[in-house]
């Protein structure tokens, strides 16, 4: 069938009133100067156009689909309640199997992906050069029931966000293990990028490797890989035989359950950033900011736009491996508007892809608007260093 | 009719990266929030008056059409371009130049959306009245043109009531002010007045000088719950006759009501229809009022009155309101088309009456929502529009309607504009000499006829 994703929410697309709610919260419009063609609405006007026929697939029609950071802002604010982001990616999913080019950032995704099981075009061998910088992790117990599954960013970019992560195990007294430099990407950047049968492939895979480890609870400090695990697996192979806790919930577990303490007050002024992909896509906004406000002496402040109304950071839906200018853009947006304003000192998200795109938009907020500099952590590391 | 060299000019205007040509960019320009559709031949951005004027000049001078478009959620079909040539999206003019307490005014760029308006002006404890239910996303410049009102125009009247002036740009190129940043002003013929609702086909707005008031201390929301549809248009009459001025009354009927609950599961209850009443003032007065408006209802005809007593009561209400039209599309599975009159209030019970008879006739499944307060209904017909049989049918009775409304003093076109859909019946509200004259201005202002050509005028 031709464009047989689109086909099935033919309906939902029909129902799509063009009010245009979605175009002036999508943060890749606001960035484009509110031009039509890149906002959700273009997009749905678009889609429309190939179910009918007036648009035919072309490279054209395909960037304008993977202009989309996947915020779900705009599925919050349609009045027919569309699932605009996942129409997006399904369009993604028919014009790339029917052999339309993706973005150049894309294809190297993809090849990285094949070739090196991350998207970074990192080796392999280097996944967990993290552990190697502590020699070696006296925590990781092989008889364990917890697994603390790492995600490429976090191996690859954000080594630091890893070596907390098993700081905190260390301190809690709770074993867990890793799947070492054999741990592969959770495929869902396949997904965003529209391969839909890469990342089956990869998901089966991922899941029988996890299970042979024979553990009840997955560890991920990456909101991608969370939703990849909780929420797209069980769509597209069926639910995983283990529990995956995101680290917010792990980490907001463990204070409840007393196995952490923090002594030391650390007189830190922070705001918190919800990720896409744990706030609006999981709903996950209270336990970040419980384990935040657990810590003596930190003071968080909300920005105006926060929980369900928080802009994106800009970096995903794979729009920063393709349109890394517009990404750290919308990044230096969320700075400059809304954390700028609440004279804190840091900025703590609960995912590295956020702590690396908001870290570039700090930098550029600082050249261009003379923004004031100020720290991006990712939970982990706020909570490690908190626990001295 | 767009050639190589306008292209080439339009892009030393605006720049390479405003100027839209490639089939997709087009498409997305080619769909307003109406069932019409038409593909404009270039896409142009500007940024400045300056550029407006330059991109007007240019098109005047080869007689190229002219759409300008703002958030393109008009309801008629008003930002179609019908006659492909050139549109102007000012979603890119979207500055807010100043916001004065002192003055109660804001001067804005025509593409500033509404919504963001409202949250900078709400910082100053400052609103602008007309609320139309597009506020998230349509622009100044497009309410203006369409002369759209909302849900507040029971109390404040529509976007004519709230402009004080205007900058245009003419077809010329010339770039002309209306009105004055004053509160008073009685100086010459009032243009300000003649742009706003000219749906496009004079020139382009792109500055406007709004009128503002203070942001009510309190508000008080109430639902009444009425067994037959008139009776709602007999309460409206009684509150107006007792001297109560309320900030909205929203009408949601027994289709309308199914359907928001079938679709946001609210629980409303399964009634003929309710109104959803706000009343807006002092803390302390505007409970009196709210009790005085409660005994009118219910003397009436209202056989339930509530008045809700917590924040999210107050927030399901709206959205019920809000929801009531987008809603029709998921639950019936069907495009919703409004219609959009209205009638002086006494006439209301008949009009309604009437309107639920007509729509009964012709067998179209017709829901009534409305800003019933200041008598406007929208009767909206849930059509299959790939089915031209049963397009025919709806625009049938959404014609019959609009003839039955003029028929009781009322008009076709209360704040949706013209458009496409109501072109035909634009002379029987208004008249031949009306119209005559109404022509004679658009040539004065436009003698090629570039400015949304082969809509209603």
């Amino acid at each position: 069938m031709f464009l047989p994703s689109l086909k099935k929410l033919r309906n939902d697309i029909y129902f799509c009133i063009r009010c245009g709610f979605c175009r002036s919260v999508c943060p890749v419009v606001s960035e484009k100067d509110m031009e039509e063609t890149v906002g959700p609405r273009g997009r749905m006007i678009l889609i429309r156009g190939l179910i009918t026929g007036d648009v035919k697939p072309s490279i054209r029609v395909a960037d304008k689909m993977y202009m989309c950071t996947g915020c779900a802002y705009c599925r919050l604010k349609c009045p027919p309640g569309l699932e605009v982001d996942n129409i997006v990616l399904a369009a993604r999913r028919d014009l790339f199997s029917l052999g339309v080019p993706i973005p150049e950032g894309h294809l190297k995704v993809l090849s990285s992906l094949k070739s090196n099981e991350n998207p970074f075009g990192e080796l392999r061998s280097e996944r967990n050069k993290w552990m190697r910088s502590l020699g070696g992790l006296a925590g990781t117990m092989p008889e364990s029931s917890i697994l603390y599954w790492v995600g490429c960013t976090t191996s690859y970019i954000a080594p630091n966000i890893a070596s907390s992560m098993a700081g905190i195990f260390s301190k809690a007294g709770i074993s867990f293990k890793t799947l070492g430099a054999s741990e592969k990407c959770c495929g869902y950047p396949y997904l965003l990028i529209g391969d839909e049968e890469s990342f089956k492939e990869n998901a089966k895979e991922v899941v029988e490797q996890i299970s042979r480890e024979g553990v009840d609870t997955v560890v991920v400090n990456c909101p991608g890989c969370y939703r990849t695990f909780t929420e797209l697996y069980p769509k597209y192979v069926g639910s995983p035989p283990f529990k995956t806790l995101h680290s917010s919930q792990f980490i907001d577990s463990l204070i409840r359950d007393g196995r952490i303490k923090f002594s030391k007050p650390m007189n830190l002024r922070v705001t918190y950033h919800d990720p896409c992909d744990l706030g609006r896509h999981a709903g996950i906004y209270d336990p970040p900011r419980n384990v935040i406000s657990s810590i003596p002496g930190v003071n968080l402040v909300e920005m105006e736009r926060s929980k369900a109304d928080a802009r994106c950071c800009g970096a995903g839906g794979a729009l920063r491996l393709a349109f890394p200018e517009i990404s750290t853009n919308i990044a230096t947006t969320r700075i400059k508007l809304d954390v700028a304003p609440l004279d804190v000192e840091a900025i703590v998200t609960a995912c590295p892809t956020c702590v690396r795109n908001l870290k570039d938009g700090v930098t550029i907020a600082e050249a261009i608007y003379d923004v004031r500099k100020v720290d991006v952590l990712d939970l982990v590391e706020l909570v490690n260093n908190a626990l001295g | 009719m767009i050639t190589d060299d306008v292209v080439e000019e339009l892009r030393k205007i605006v720049g390479s990266d405003n100027v839209l040509t490639s089939y997709e960019d087009l498409y997305c320009y080619s769909r307003d929030a109406s069932w019409y559709s038409g593909m404009p031949e270039v896409v142009v951005r500007p940024h400045s008056t300056e550029e407006v004027s330059k991109i007007l000049k240019l098109a005047n001078s080869l007689k190229i059409p002219v759409v300008p478009q703002g958030g393109r959620t008009n309801l008629t079909g008003g930002a179609i371009p019908i006659r492909g040539g050139i549109v102007i999206d000012m979603t890119g003019m979207n500055r807010i130049i100043e916001i004065s307490r002192i003055n109660m005014i804001c001067i804005v760029e025509a593409g500033v959306v509404l919504g963001v308006l409202e949250k900078e002006l709400a910082k100053h404890g400052l609103f602008w009245p007309p609320d139309p239910a597009s506020t998230d996303s349509a622009t100044i410049g497009g309410i203006l043109a369409e002369g759209a009102g909302g849900l507040r125009g029971a109390k404040y009247g529509t976007t004519r009531d709230w402009v004080l002036g205007l900058e245009v740009v003419l077809p010329t190129g010339d770039i002309i002010n209306t009105g004055s940043a004053t509160l008073k002003w009685s100086t010459g013929y009032d243009l300000t007045r003649l742009f706003i609702r000219s749906e496009g086909t004079l020139g382009v707005i792109t500055k406007a000088i709004l009128k503002l008031r203070p942001l009510p201390e309190a508000i008080v929301r109430m639902t009444a719950f009425f067994n037959r549809l008139e009776d709602v248009g007999v309460a409206v009459g009684k509150i107006w006759e007792a001297g109560v001025v309320p900030l909205i009354m929203e009408l949601l009927d027994r289709g309308a009501i199914r359907s928001v609950n079938s679709y946001l599961n609210l629980g409303l209850p399964d009634v003929e229809a309710m109104v959803i009443i706000d009343v807006d003032g002092v803390k302390g007065e505007v409970e009196k009022q709210a009790s005085r408006v409660e005994k009118i209802l219910m003397e009436a005809g209202a056989f339930d009155v509530r008045i809700a007593s917590t924040k999210e009561e107050m927030d399901k209400l709206y959205l019920a309101r809000r929801s009531a039209y987008p809603s029709l599309f998921r639950v019936f599975k069907k495009t919703a088309i409004p219609d959009d009159t209205c009638v002086p209030i006494s006439k209301l019970p008949e009009a309604l009456r009437r309107a639920k008879e007509i729509s009964d006739k012709w067998g179209v499944y017709t829901v009534f929502i409305g800003h019933i307060g200041d008598g406007n209904m929208h009767p909206v017909f849930c059509v299959d529009v790939a089915d031209p049989k049963e397009i025919d049918k709806a625009l049938k009775c959404y014609e019959e309607i609009c003839r039955m409304v003029l028929s009781l003093g009322g008009t076709i076109a209360a704040e949706h504009g013209i458009g496409i859909v109501k072109s035909k019946l634009i002379e029987e509200e208004c008249g031949g000499k009306a119209m005559e004259i109404m022509r004679a201005i658009k040539r004065v202002f436009d003698p090629n006829n570039i400015m949304n050509p082969d809509k209603w005028v």
